[in-house]
């Protein structure tokens, strides 16, 4: 299938809709795959199915089934537009097995490791600039859940088009080149938020310049051992400021 | 708060810089709000929830840091918010998952049965109300406890302002040097990273 069918089968916004809460019942035993069924209920319900034919096909969707949220709805579309075509549970099962790996590490590469923190780096600058508060939290949710919420559409309407295909179509999309660009622009806001601390009213310049090098050491530490080291990291500070509240009161 | 991490939309109301500023407005400062939310921001930056992994909790977290930390005098009591704010989302994370477990025994008894559309639908909005008693609960925990150890506490702190800021940043660094090792690390992003660096510096300096 190399052309996409723009054309939306009955109970789509419903189901669109549903999506936004696709992890309301994320589970250890089944992952998304409540969520899933759930949001398929509308377009099962579009097709005509009503009492035990809709309980029969919604059981088809209860499986085991896990992906990024904001890209499930491209699953949901495909899914909605395969089953329109006529296609067997099996081979949906074998699509959604197939494609939700592949999505899920996407989405966790542009979505939680690219743009959210890219945005976020954003609105930490603009506090770090004096500006007034709601300018950097308007900043951050306008441009992070535009991004959010034009991915979500998206996909879903890729989905819609696209069936069972639609892992062409994502290949062909480049979000991955994407992703590559944010988080260069995410390493020059970094830098730029680094140099505001080093000698800003609350860096070095009143502090001292000891706890720049502390800084400075501790940023080495988190680029070498990276995640690993951020719980330590984190329980190290509670027990210095825990430590030194109690020393207070000495 | 604690809907919109997972179970609902994830539009990032319940980041810390979002659900910090909600809540200084709601004491009436809005200012302190967001640079305690900008602090813990630091603190959650690098984290990562991908493949359901177990992160903690930044959204009922944030409101006890702030709550905590105007209980305490303000940005002077930023040390034991902090610690506050901490502790909830360490304590937030570990429940999402006793949840996680919870949801997933629910769902392997109604699966035993027959499932159907709408007790599929009911359990799974039930999942979402779960998840609101539960950020309900965390919140209102970390709320008493904080004002209790802040009225205990808050006298006891010996350093500065500036020093505590900046003993709170060098915890920060660590989170922010691994986050430049998720955008690629030194070797790939070190020439963009020194031109922000050197853009930092001056600008900060006018």
């Amino acid at each position: 299938m190399t052309h996409g069918d723009s054309q939306r089968p009955a109970g789509w916004l419903s189901s669109f809709l549903r999506h936004f809460v696709v992890q309301g019942s994320w589970n250890n035993r089944s992952m998304l795959g409540s969520g899933f069924a759930f949001c398929m209920i509308p377009l099962l319900r579009g097709r005509g199915l009503s009492g035990e034919g809709l309980d029969d096909a919604v059981r088809n969707h209860t499986s085991t089934f896990n992906t990024h949220p904001y890209l499930a709805g491209l699953v949901l579309g495909a899914v909605a537009r395969m089953e329109d075509g006529g296609a067997d549970p099996e081979t949906i099962e074998r699509f959604k097995r197939a494609i939700q790996g592949a999505l899920g590490a996407l989405g966790d590469v542009l979505v939680w490791g690219a743009w959210r923190p890219v945005t976020i780096l954003l609105a930490l600058v603009l506090v770090w600039a004096g500006a007034p508060p709601w300018i950097p939290v308007s900043v951050f949710l306008v441009a992070y859940n535009g991004g959010h919420l034009a991915l979500r559409w998206w996909g879903y309407n890729q989905g819609l088009a696209y069936g069972g295909g639609v892992g062409e179509r994502l290949h062909r999309a480049g979000l991955s080149r994407l992703a590559e660009r944010a988080f260069s622009a995410g390493a020059l806001l970094l830098g730029i938020l680094a140099g505001a601390f080093v000698v800003s009213r609350l860096g070095a310049v009143e502090a001292g310049w000891l706890w720049s090098f502390a800084g400075v050491s501790a940023f080495g530490v988190g680029l070498k051992f990276g995640h690993r080291a951020l719980r330590g990291a984190t329980l190290f500070l509670v027990l210095v400021i825990t430590f030194l509240t109690a020393l207070g009161g000495v | 708060m604690a809907l919109d991490a997972t179970s609902v939309g994830q539009f990032m109301v319940s980041r810390p810089l979002v659900a910090g500023m909600l809540t200084g407005w709601w004491l009436g400062d809005p200012r302190l709000g967001l640079e305690i939310g900008a602090i813990l921001e630091l603190f959650h930056l690098a984290g990562v929830p991908a493949g359901g992994f177990r992160v903690p909790e930044s959204g009922p977290a944030s409101v006890v840091a702030v709550a905590v930390s105007s209980a305490a005098g303000g940005l002077e009591g930023l040390g034991l918010g902090l610690v506050a704010g901490l502790a909830v989302s360490e304590v937030g994370g570990l429940t999402v998952g006793y949840q996680r477990h919870l949801v997933a025994r629910f769902f392997g008894a109604i699966e035993a049965g027959s499932v159907t559309a709408a007790k599929l639908s009911a359990a799974h909005l039930s999942c979402v109300l779960l998840d609101f008693v539960r950020g309900v609960a965390v919140t209102a925990s970390g709320l008493v406890l904080g004002q209790w150890l802040s009225s205990i506490f808050a006298t006891r702190w010996p350093l500065s302002y500036e020093a505590t800021v900046a003993l709170v940043l060098v915890g920060a660094a660590v989170h922010l040097g691994a986050l430049l090792k998720g955008f690629g690390g030194w070797t790939n992003r070190r020439a963009v990273f020194l031109v922000g660096l050197v853009a930092g510096i001056v600008g900060a300096s006018l």
